[in-house]
């Protein structure tokens, strides 16, 4: 059985033990018993996977293909999960200490959508792929309503609904062109062999294509993103920002590195164009989302929008998938995911019960009550703005110069304009931090969940982008040959 | 001492720019232990007196480095040290000196200490932070005068920025929030163009050697052998966008009309000792940035957009200068002065010749000194008057002598006197435009000789005249440490006045090696012409009278 | 280098520098004790530490003169400390070197320099001793007099235009720091102000003229510094037959370059020697100490304009446009100031302004190329103009510091000596023989007799006129000061007291000198009485003849001369006359009724109002031009408020308006935004 399964077997785990312990009265300590009981099994489920995947991962395999047959790549996606996970569940624990909801269940959604997760990064089928990814967000939509007090989650969770409908459904059809076209629905299919009708395959690759994109909140189907950043607790938002983000992109890493068939060979058809396609998502995308980040006010707000303008640097990254791309996509999707993750655990730190950090205007004087986590929150938004010296830079660099590489310089120029408006953008609560604030109180303390991720995330940052990637010598160049792996194994 | 020395050799340049930051981080570290154990924070006197002492002992550290280390017969760059950073990035942490980094260096570190002593009572709060931001500061500026690697220079130039928007944030004056924000904007949009050009450099070098650098310095860690950055070849066409993103880039923090805006907004809102820093070490970057990256990489499109920077700069003088002849409070009219002189400068810069070049360099160096000077006059004004509008004062000779006696030595010296630094900049940039920019040159002299008169119309509005401000009758002169802190910064510009030969001797040899590299690397001028010289006149039909001996013709026929 | 004369050699051949330095070495410990230290130190250690530095300078200068004499060598001793400023590569490089240069010139000057300073200095001593200027202001005279004496050595004992810059420099800052002297007056601080911008403009000129020069020289290959080296290299160009400054191709512009470097100079000098149209820096000055102006006006700041204009005679001879320049500018000075000290009510204007009159007449000489002649006549100006100065610097005290003619009278009673010296110092002021002045200004109108030019008789009547009208001006102020019957002012004052130590014996000296000076250059006069050859008379002239060019003195037959010194006693005693009967007996009496007369003494008094006219037409329009234009108008409309503010709120606007309708929270519209893009993207990539 593949390790993909594990978190699903997690899940199953924890809900029975809910069963099992249920308490016979709802008062708030016993319901703190449970929460902390369910966190203890999530903890052991999450436990499991590590030392699974782990094993799976160090010890090198010889890849095996099939449904769910693991390769590098997977390994690489699987290993970015786990991370992820644990940053993400413990971020979970500030919520599930607030909250009065029963963990078991968000617990239970959170190992399901990762199971999804894992599934789509590894799968070699479109139709299994398909499901996959239902089964990685829909728990995700049912999580941003969590915060059931809160009207903006329930409000953002429906319009999340739709969005992933709509995806859901642009992708479906792209599945029916698809196998009209080739009769299959392997991913060899893309490839586009012996097909016949490539009016129908054209358009199904193109809808499969959209779809995942629009799945992955590329402008223009970015609009709800923002309002869950808004709505969602941190480590939902966390979650979204990282591993559900990290499957789409790498499915279409594989499915780009995949298509190219004789079909997509000849200029003059799609295969040419798909670039050009990506380029102008990407570069609206860029534009829009941080210029629209420039003219926020509230802060969770702001790193949603700052959230799409990253998903438009990795749509560029795409661009050239086939050559430096890749590469720099898996750089990028790291550096985006520590960055986002980093300040969500921030904010949450921030926004305990006395004092809600929610506007650019509550960070005031944060650098004389706080300074660890301003210096730490800085360092987040200087790397979503590419400062040089942070992991957001040097994955920038690698995307932009891949995109040099390429020769389209126009999506250079829209990077550069667009690393303008970031940092004005990011400039603002920045300068908030730094200001002096008469009377302002110390802020919350951090919890020690909030604390482990902090560091975590602000190690990422600093670290790979003081050390950019330099060879065998230290963990950095360590991450460059998996990342090397993980791309070589794409290439049959 | 030898020990120490052994131990840094090939590193000890490396060591004077890190120093600063590593003491503030084990004097932090320290800290943080101490309030671990349980011990309360340390005295705010002694994170003071460590920050002093480390800056201090940078200072020792670069004179020792200019007297003993560098070697100012020696053509290029010297004291290389190199340090594996990103070889993919094409990017190595490499250090190197030449004359010019090696006077900016002196003068940034020497004025940090004095920016501390000058700022020891306005520090209002945690003393750490202070401290820290400090010398963060001063290693990310000296970091980019020094740098000899283009990735290099854009980070420190870029992480000069926190310290600074940090300090001015926390202990900035009225208005600071704007001022803030302003610095941010111009230095992203300034970022973003020298981003630009990193971004094609590394694609350019990667196309015509197979690996990517941005060094300037041939180094091992690099796959491209001896080839360094100046080897690579950039078309004429290809030079114009790239020398406007970088010329943008440098024209922000230089700063340059119409670029300047955020300067007169900062040092109106900046405590003392950062605009001290502003004025000299955070100005100086830019000067790097264009004399040892823009003109070298760029020489062609340098060389034609020659004129215009010239133009350029002279009415950035001119403009800047009427400016601050109507502005009512001291701080920004300094300011102006000081976005005036870095017209100078580029005027200086842009003739493009040995003297220009050099008088540039000479003139950055004293006029920021006077501009620090004066801005710390202005910070003692303050703190005894609580104000630094022209108009609150008045006939301040009388309590204060000694204040307008050192307020009068920096006006001269910026005014160009003889004996004081500032005449022999503007002497040398004049030569130079002579050689290269004759027609400018007059309004060059003019625009200088009547700009400065502003600074003697405040300088009476403040110092002269009867005392009629009843507040102004009680002010006490400047303290013995104040003394001595104008004094400090006093003796350099007498110095140089009086005997500068020393230190064009090590700036010229400098500018001799950046003109012959904008001559090596020029695509347009295949022969080296010795029209850049203009020399031997014969070919004009002139008297040759290259053996000219001034002293044989002294001896009356 | 020459090797130099016995006492040079004995002293070890390095005298000369110390002429110029000690004086700065007094200023600087000075400056130091009152700007630094805030030291207290007793009169007598100030005066020790001023007198050691004159004295000792004047005595090398007298030495070193001598050496200068020994028979046949009249060659420049040089004494070079050592190398100053230098820089730049190929022919354009040059090393100004810190030499001193010890020449008949300079000679000249520095002898003039040192012995009125001396005077000055005793009399301030004395000044100082009878209570009239306090400590305090003693000690600042003494530290600003050093600084002015060192800075006038340095400038004429200068061997390279930059040494001679910086002497130029010091002597504008000590002059603006005298017309400032009373800081804590606002009327002394705009005194001041005016002293420096005007002085600023004069080192525009210079600075044009020496860069400019220096420039053309190395374009054409012969790049010198040095006074001698310019002059070598400018025959040298010369004698090949070359335009010299010719650039580039062609020498079309050769003429104008030497036109552009002659009239910086003549700016400069005008500027310094207080020449119409910016002579006014001088009559606002008057509120320094009488001691201090009394050297500016004979022998400091003034004769820093005339050296420069002696120094490049070879060039200006060259430059005829700046030439004729000069020429109007003095002529033009002379008259007009003279009218405007015939007219003047208060002292040290009248006297500033009879000041700026003679000088005009010694740029008029410099003008036609009466070079040794000028010289001749700055010299004895130096010591009569002194002398004249301090004689009123006693009456000014005596009357407790009351400038105001109108408010004097009938001090001749109480005031005997003052009232002999005041008279002697006028007469030799205006040069009636057989006083100092007389001699040179003798020659100076031969010289305008012989000279071709074709406007030389109107030069001559306007120089017979405004000679006149300086001797009614200070015959009229002598008449109110001392004639008549005593006024208020002199009642009010308990003990007027006649001078005496010092101030005296300074005096005596000066007066020795005003009767003497004269001699040591009178050319025909000696002639006549040894029927000998004129050149080998003229000391002067024949002293200086290897240090600047300028034929010999005219002779003029008997006819002619006497003429001409017919004619110039008639204006003299023309002037005395009218003064006499209309003020020697009745005083000052009333302002004049018609208003037509009025409006004209109004304008002659201020000088047809050259420094309002400046007021209005150049500054009022800079400083709207700053304020309303570019301050307000560009610094804060356009480029604050619509370029930065402006361009980031369009940013923000254009976000607002445009995406943020985008961004409008219907799903309905979210959904239409996508179908449409899943449509337009399908049809593109397909078809």
């Amino acid at each position: 059985m593949s390790p993909v399964l594990l978190p699903a077997l997690g899940a199953l785990v924890v809900l029975a033990l809910d069963l099992l312990a249920r308490p016979r009265s709802e008062e708030e300590n016993s319901a703190r018993a449970i929460a902390l009981s369910g966190i203890r099994f999530g903890g052991v489920a999450v436990l499991a996977i590590v030392a699974v995947g782990g094993a799976l991962y160090f010890g090198d395999r010889a890849p095996t293909r099939g449904l769910l047959g693991l390769d590098a790549f997977g390994l690489f996606g699987i290993g970015f999960a786990l991370v992820s996970g644990l940053l993400v569940l413990s971020l979970s624990l500030t919520h599930f200490g607030m909250a009065r909801s029963r963990p078991a269940e968000p617990l239970a959604l959170l190992l399901f959508s990762w199971t999804g997760s894992m599934a789509a990064m590894v799968t070699d089928h479109l139709l299994l792929l398909f499901v996959a990814i239902e089964l990685a967000w829909l728990p995700m939509i049912a999580l941003v309503a969590i915060d059931s007090r809160r009207l903006s989650s329930s409000e953002s969770s429906l319009k999340a609904f739709f969005a992933h409908a709509f995806a859901s459904l642009i992708f479906a059809h792209g599945l029916v062109f698809l196998f009209g076209a080739t009769g299959r629905l392997d991913f060899a299919a893309l490839a586009g062999e012996g097909v016949e009708e490539s009016l129908l395959f054209a358009v199904g690759l193109t809808l499969i294509l959209v779809g995942l994109l629009a799945r992955a909140a590329v402008a223009p189907f970015h609009p709800w993103s923002p309002d869950v950043h808004e709505g969602a607790p941190s480590f939902v938002t966390a979650q979204i920002s990282t591993i559900s983000q990290a499957t789409v992109f790498l499915v279409l890493l594989r499915i780009l590195h995949t298509a190219p068939g004789p079909v997509l060979a000849d200029p003059d058809s799609l295969g040419a164009r798909i670039p050009t396609l990506l380029v102008a998502l990407g570069s609206l995308a860029l534009v829009w989302g941080h210029a629209m980040a420039l003219v926020q006010e509230g802060l969770r707000r702001l790193v949603g929008w700052l959230a799409v303008g990253q998903i438009g640097f990795l749509t560029l990254a795409l661009v050239e998938a086939q050559a430096d791309g890749a590469r720099a996509l898996l750089l990028g999707l790291i550096a985006t995911g520590a960055a986002i993750v980093g300040v969500m655990a921030t904010l949450s730190s921030l926004s305990h019960h006395e004092r809600a950090c929610e506007s650019v205007g509550d960070l005031g004087g944060m650098m004389e009550t706080s300074p660890l986590r301003a210096t730490l929150l800085g360092l987040f938004l200087l790397s979503l703005g590419g400062l040089p010296g942070t992991i957001g830079f040097v994955a920038r660099f690698r995307i932009l110069s891949s995109l040099e590489h390429g020769g389209h310089r126009w999506a250079l120029v829209a990077g550069l304009a667009a690393t303008v408006l970031a940092l004005a953008a990011v400039g603002r609560p920045l300068l908030a931090m730094l200001r002096r604030e008469e009377g302002n109180s110390a802020g919350s303390r951090a919890l020690s969940n909030e604390q482990f991720v902090l560091a975590i995330c602000g190690s990422i940052v600093v670290y790979f982008g003081i050390m950019p990637i330099v060879g065998e010598t230290n963990m950095a160049g360590q991450l460059a040959i998996w990342i090397d792996r993980a791309i070589s194994s794409l290439r049959p | 001492m030898d020990g120490i020395l052994a131990a840094l050799d090939g590193r000890i340049l490396t060591a004077v720019i890190a120093l600063p930051v590593f003491a503030a981080l084990v004097l932090a570290l320290v800290a943080y232990l101490l309030d671990v154990i349980g011990l309360k924070y340390l005295p705010a006197s002694i994170w003071r007196s460590v920050g002093f002492g480390a800056s201090l002992t940078t200072f020792a550290a670069t004179v020792y480095i200019a007297l003993a280390v560098f070697d100012p017969e020696r053509l290029g760059l010297q004291v290389v040290e190199v340090f594996e950073w990103s070889a993919s990035l094409g990017a190595n942490l490499s250090f190197a000196l030449d004359g010019v980094s090696l006077c900016f260096l002196v003068s940034t570190t020497g004025l940090v200490p004095l920016a501390m002593m000058s700022t020891r009572g306005a520090v209002d709060g945690s003393a750490r932070a202070w401290v820290l931001m400090m010398l963060a500061l001063e290693t990310t500026m000296l970091g980019a005068i020094v740098a000899a690697n283009l990735l290099t220079f854009v980070a420190f130039w870029a992480a000069s920025l926190i310290p600074l928007l940090l300090w001015m944030g926390r202990w900035g004056g009225l208005g600071r929030a704007r001022a803030a924000s302003r610095i941010w904007t111009t230095e992203a949009i300034g970022l973003s163009g020298l981003l630009f050009v990193v971004f094609v450099l590394h694609e350019t070098t990667l196309a015509q050697f197979g690996a990517p650098t941005l060094d300037l310095v041939p180094t091992a860690l690099t796959g491209t052998g001896e080839r360094t950055l100046l080897d690579v070849r950039i078309e004429l066409e290809d030079q114009w966008p790239l020398l406007l993103a970088f010329g943008i880039g440098l024209a922000t923090r230089l700063p340059i009309v119409p670029l300047h805006f955020w300067l007169p907004a900062a040092h109106a809102a900046a405590p003392t000792g950062l605009s001290v820093l502003i004025a000299t070490g955070f100005v100086q970057t830019a000067a790097m940035g264009w004399l040892r990256f823009a003109l070298p990489l760029f020489p062609d499109a340098a060389t034609a957009a020659g004129p215009a920077l010239s133009l350029l700069g002279i009415v950035a003088l001119a403009y800047a200068s009427l400016i601050a002849l109507v502005q009512e409070e001291l701080k920004r009219l300094v300011a102006y002065a000081s976005v005036g002189y870095a017209g100078f400068a580029l005027f200086g810069i842009s003739t493009l010749n040995v003297q220009g070049l050099t008088g540039a360099v000479v003139q950055l160096l004293t006029h920021g000194l006077a501009t620090a000077g004066l801005f710390l006059l202005i910070g003692f004004l303050a703190v005894r008057r609580g104000t630094t509008e022209v108009a609150a004062f008045g006939g301040l000779a009388k309590p204060m002598p000694v204040c307008a006696f050192f307020f009068a030595l920096m006006v001269l010296s910026l005014m160009g006197l003889p004996l004081l630094g500032g005449f022999v900049g503007d002497l040398f940039v004049l030569l130079g435009s002579l050689e290269t920019r004759r027609g400018l040159s007059v309004f060059a002299l003019i625009a200088m000789v009547v700009a400065a008169s502003y600074l003697l119309w405040v300088q009476r509005r403040i110092f002269l005249g009867p005392v009629d401000e009843p507040a102004n009758r009680g002010l006490i002169d400047l303290d013995r440490v104040e003394r001595g802190i104008m004094l400090a910064m006093t003796i350099p510009i007498v110095i140089i006045g009086v005997y500068p030969n020393p230190l064009l001797r090590r700036i010229e040899p400098a500018m001799l090696e950046l003109l012959h590299q904008m001559e090596r690397r020029s695509v347009v001028i295949e022969a080296p012409a010795e029209e850049e010289e203009g020399a031997p006149v014969s070919a004009s039909g002139r008297v040759d009278l290259v053996h000219f001996d001034e002293r044989a013709a002294r001896e009356p026929s | 280098m020459i090797e130099i004369g016995g006492w040079n050699e004995a002293l070890g051949g390095s005298i000369i520098r110390w002429i110029a330095i000690l004086p700065l070495l007094a200023a600087f410990v000075h400056g130091v004790l009152i700007g630094l230290v805030r030291a207290r130190i007793s009169n007598r250690s100030i005066w020790a530490i001023s007198l050691s530095g004159l004295v000792t300078s004047f005595a090398l200068s007298a030495i070193s003169l001598f050496d200068l004499l020994d028979v046949g060598r009249l060659d420049p001793i040089l004494d070079s400390v050592g190398p100053w400023i230098g820089g730049g590569v190929g022919p354009r490089s040059f090393s100004a070197e810190l030499t001193f240069q010890f020449d008949p010139l300079s000679a000249v000057f520095c002898l003039t320099v040192t012995a009125t300073a001396l005077a000055v200095y005793l009399h301030t001593i004395g000044q100082v001793a009878n209570g009239v200027v306090d400590r305090e202001a003693g000690h600042r005279t003494f530290a600003m007099l050093d600084l002015l004496v060192g800075s006038t050595l340095v400038l004429v004992l200068a061997d390279n235009l930059l040494l001679f810059f910086l002497g130029w420099a010091g002597v504008g800052i000590a002059s603006q720091l005298f017309a400032a002297f009373e800081f804590d007056d606002s009327d002394a601080s705009r005194a001041g102000a005016t002293t420096f911008v005007i002085g600023r403009i004069g080192d525009l000129g210079l600075l044009a003229a020496m860069l400019l020069l220096f420039d053309g020289l190395s374009r054409a290959g012969a790049p010198a510094l040095t006074f001698r080296g310019i002059e070598a290299a400018f025959r040298l160009l010369e004698g090949q037959g070359v335009l010299w400054l010719s650039y580039g191709s062609g020498g079309t512009e050769a003429p104008l370059l030497l036109e552009i470097v002659g009239f910086g100079l003549v700016l400069a000098a005008l500027t310094k020697c207080a020449q119409v149209p910016v002579h006014f820096w001088l009559p606002q000055s008057t509120g320094a100490p009488v001691s201090a102006s009394a050297l500016i006006q004979s022998s400091t700041t003034v004769v820093a304009g005339i050296y420069v204009l002696l120094r490049f005679a070879f060039l200006l001879e060259s430059a005829p446009g700046a030439l004729r320049g000069l020429i109007f500018a003095g002529t033009a000075t002379m008259l007009l100031t003279a009218l405007g000290a015939a007219t003047q009510i208060r002292l040290p204007r009248l006297i500033a302004l009879t000041t700026s009159s003679l000088l005009g007449l010694v740029v008029l000489g410099v003008g036609i190329g009466a070079y040794s002649t000028a010289t001749f006549l700055l010299l004895t100006h130096a010591f009569v103009k002194t002398m004249l100065l301090l004689t009123s610097g006693l009456v000014q005290s005596a009357q407790k510091g009351e400038t105001d003619l109108r408010q004097m009278g009938g001090l001749a009673q109480r005031l005997r000596l003052t009232h002999g010296l005041y008279a002697l110092a006028a007469l030799a002021v205006v040069g009636f023989p057989p006083f100092a002045n007389f001699f040179p200004i003798e020659e100076l109108l031969a010289f305008l007799w012989i000279s071709a030019r074709p406007e030389s008789d109107l030069l001559l009547c306007v120089t017979f006129l405004s000679l006149g009208l300086l001797a009614f001006a200070l015959a009229r102020s002598h008449f109110l000061i001392f004639w008549g019957n005593a006024r208020p002012a002199g009642q009010a004052t308990p003990r007027l007291r006649d001078a005496t130590g010092w101030r005296l014996h300074s005096l005596t000296g000066l007066a020795i000198m005003a009767l003497l000076a004269g001699g040591l250059g009178p050319s025909q006069f000696w002639g006549d009485l040894f029927d000998a050859p004129t050149e080998q008379m003229d000391s002067v002239g024949f002293f200086l003849t290897t240090a600047i060019p300028g034929g010999p003195d005219p002779e003029l037959a008997g006819f002619e001369r006497w003429t001409l010194i017919g004619g110039y006693l008639v204006c003299l005693l023309l002037g005395l006359t009218i003064a006499s009967l209309r003020y020697a007996r009745q005083g000052y009496g009333t302002e004049p009724k018609r208003p037509a007369i009025r409006v004209a003494t109004d304008w002659m008094r201020e000088v047809f109002y050259i420094e309002r006219a400046a007021q209005i037409f150049l500054v009022r329009p800079i400083r709207w031009l700053s304020q309303e234009a570019l301050a307000r108008g560009i610094e804060n409309q356009l480029i604050d408020r619509v370029v930065v503010t402006g361009g980031s709120g369009l940013v923000r606007q254009t976000v607002w308006s445009v995406l943020r309708r985008l961004q409008n929270g219907r799903l309905q519209s979210y959904t239409l935004i996508g179908l449409l893009t899943v449509l337009v993207v399908v049809t593109w990539m397909v078809v």
